[in-house]
């Protein structure tokens, strides 16, 4: 018997060494990468995880982003915020794209290499659920939603082709990109990481960049929280459900600007601000546009004075509004939909009464509900989401 | 009786599959000790839908109703597999090892011998996810493990249920691995050290002093995967069982005198 104890003592020895928690060492740089990237970037030790899920209001109707590589995310945000790839050594995607404005710009036209200017106000890249989201035809049907004010791009890497090689914008080629992406010293690296070689080529450039966009995702507003707990009281067409009961956690001036919203501008803008129900449609904002906007790319006559209809997250911060950025506010822009909009051939039927351009007519409590309602679609945790922020050491 | 082996044998080889593994079980050995001074030697090739193995078993009694046991365990697996790079084709492998000690206590009763061991070991599993990424864990494990089993002149038979506590200490883990399986290292971590029952046994037939059998054994984990454990193993294995060479050679004198 004394035996057996003390063989069973000796078992519960080293059962107690045992007994200690794991404690796993993990590590993604080697200590040479970690030396070379330490003098250029603020990157953590471990990569950030990039997945984007989305809230359950977006995902019951059908909507799903696209699963982003974490590594070449990783990458793109560095090409993302690099000034290096504009011809003057001035200019990044994120000089456009500020984070702390959802990832827009508040001036009307940006500022792009050699002091020019950029044609079009930059698009709000947080004005969205996801991109990817856009891509294809999504479960319900939909056709793909394009890119930039004129839907002239089909992809995020496309887009992001078209602004490095704009000449108002970074006015590279992308061979120079990708010859100067070559010879910064911390892309080596991370390209291993993404692509598992040092080589870089313009399609991995734009893979990445397009990871990283397509990583972005807005979805943490009082707006999404809300419509978690609520169900989508219509749903006959998937860009449009809209929840017409109140939120019980809106003000009562955000549930009036709610409906207001719903009755005015779901129909265009999305009612769930997951893909705008529209691709593109002619607002009236003037009579004879200079700028034709889709159909100077299509040449279809129906098409001129037409644009992107941008879902409207972040709104509150996205000013100034419009392709051009003309309204300074969202007040100025309720007041062009109250009273504002113009007489044109190919206006958008939603936006016409009886052949005439609709008076929506808004009371300045009706706009003072509107804005109110607008707010709630800003999502703070995109602006200060430490994974979409600035990883040079300026 | 004779296509039994070439069965079991062609199970190993198409159940050989191509996923990282984290633990993978040896077999529950069952010695056929019932005195003492019997001594048996086992080696026995196994698989799973995850991996190949090898194992290696020696056991003693020293004295009567005492026994030592000593397992030694391999486990590999390699196989070529898309990764993330574009689909290029690289090179992924498993390897890793166990060691144990055990002691244990054996009664024999008039239908066969009924044993309970006690045992400790701890060893490694490397996964190398291609292109240099690897997950190296170490591994201890602790186990109780009752089993009976029953001989007779030419037939084997041990079943046995091994309780395991099985510790992840310290590992060392490339972070590039894709995050799927980061998610269930990072899952080991934190949920270790784990406790489940493992069942198994083997059936074999004896010709004196060798013993060819097939061994079974399933890990009560569940689900195993979520883990990246192996959930069963399946093989072949030949044991010596030295006390009966060592008895004819006794016995040789005595004939001679006769």
């Amino acid at each position: 018997m004394k035996k057996l104890a003390t063989v069973f003592t000796l078992f519960a020895f080293f059962l107690l060494m045992g007994a200690c928690k794991s404690d796993f060492n993990y590590y993604y740089y080697s200590k040479e990468e970690t030396e070379l990237l330490g003098q250029y970037l603020n990157l953590p030790e471990l990569p950030d995880d990039y997945t984007v899920t989305f809230p359950s209001h977006l995902s019951n109707v059908g909507l799903f982003p696209r699963a982003v590589e974490r590594d070449k995310a990783v990458l793109g945000r560095v090409i993302f915020y690099d000034k290096k790839l504009s011809k003057d050594g001035t200019v990044s995607c994120a000089s456009c794209h500020k984070q702390e404005l959802a990832f827009s710009d508040d001036k009307a036209f940006s500022d792009g290499v050699y002091d020019r200017s950029t044609a079009r106000n930059s698009f709000a890249l947080g004005s969205v659920a996801n991109f990817s989201a856009y891509y294809g035809t999504d479960l319900n049907g939909s056709s793909a939603i394009r890119f930039f004010w004129d839907n002239r791009a089909e992809t995020a890497a496309d887009q992001s082709r078209g602004s490095m090689t704009n000449a108002l914008e970074m006015d590279m080629t992308m061979h120079e990109i990708a010859s100067t992406v070559e010879s910064q010293p911390y892309y080596a690296p991370l390209f291993k990481k993404a692509f598992g070689s040092e080589v870089v080529t313009e399609e991995l450039v734009l893979e990445a960049v397009a990871n990283f966009v397509n990583a972005m995702g807005s979805f943490n507003s009082k707006f999404d929280a809300e419509a978690n707990r609520s169900p989508v009281s219509f749903s006959g067409n998937f860009g449009n459900s809209v929840y017409n009961d109140g939120f019980n956690g809106f003000t009562p001036a955000e549930n009036r600007g709610k409906n207001l919203y719903n009755a005015n501008c779901s129909s265009c803008h999305s009612g769930n601000m997951g893909r705008p129900v529209l691709q593109l449609a002619n607002n009236g904002l003037e009579a004879n546009p200079t700028d034709e906007g889709v159909g100077s790319i299509t040449g279809v006559a129906a098409e001129k004075g037409a644009f992107k209809v941008p879902t409207l997250r972040n709104i509150a911060l996205t000013g100034p509004y419009m392709h051009d950025g003309r309204f300074a506010s969202l007040e100025e822009v309720i007041d062009f939909y109250s009273t504002g909009i113009q007489n044109h051939p190919f206006l958008h039927a939603d936006l016409k009464s009886n052949g005439q351009p609709k008076l929506m007519n808004f009371t300045a409590e009706n706009k003072s509900d509107l804005i109110a309602f607008l707010n709630t679609l800003t999502d703070d945790a995109l602006l200060a989401d430490q994974r979409f922020s600035d990883p040079f050491k300026r | 009786m004779r296509p039994f082996p070439f069965l079991i044998a062609a199970l190993i080889l198409f159940s050989v599959g191509c996923v990282q593994h984290h633990y993978s079980p040896n077999f529950i050995q069952t010695p056929y000790l019932d005195k003492k001074g019997d001594i048996m030697l086992t080696a026995a090739v196994s698989g799973s839908p995850v991996s190949l193995n090898g194992d290696f078993h020696a056991s003693y009694s020293p004295l009567k109703y005492g026994t030592v046991m000593l397992n030694y365990f391999r486990t590999s697996t390699s196989f070529e597999d898309a990764n993330v790079f574009g689909g290029t084709t690289y090179s992924q492998t498993t390897k890793g090892y166990l060691v144990e000690g055990a002691l244990g206590g054996y009664l024999p009763v008039s239908f066969g011998t009924g044993a309970l061991y006690v045992g400790w070991g701890q060893g490694q599993m490397r996964n190398d996810f291609g292109i240099g990424r690897i997950a190296d864990l170490r591994l201890q494990r602790f186990f109780v493990q009752p089993t009976f089993t029953f001989k007779n002149d030419w037939f084997r038979l041990g079943m046995g249920l091994r309780v395991v506590r099985l510790n992840f200490p310290t590992g060392s883990i490339d972070y590039r691995i894709e995050p799927g399986d980061i998610e269930k290292i990072q899952r080991l971590e934190k949920e270790s050290p784990f406790w489940f029952p493992e069942m198994g046994g083997n059936i074999g037939v004896h010709f004196k002093p060798v013993t060819i059998s097939a061994s079974l054994v399933i890990v009560g984990a569940q689900p195993a995967s979520e883990y990246g454990f192996d959930a069963s193993n399946i093989g072949l294995g030949i044991s010596l069982e030295l006390n009966e060479l060592f008895k004819k050679q006794d016995r040789k004198p005595v004939n001679e005198e006769r």
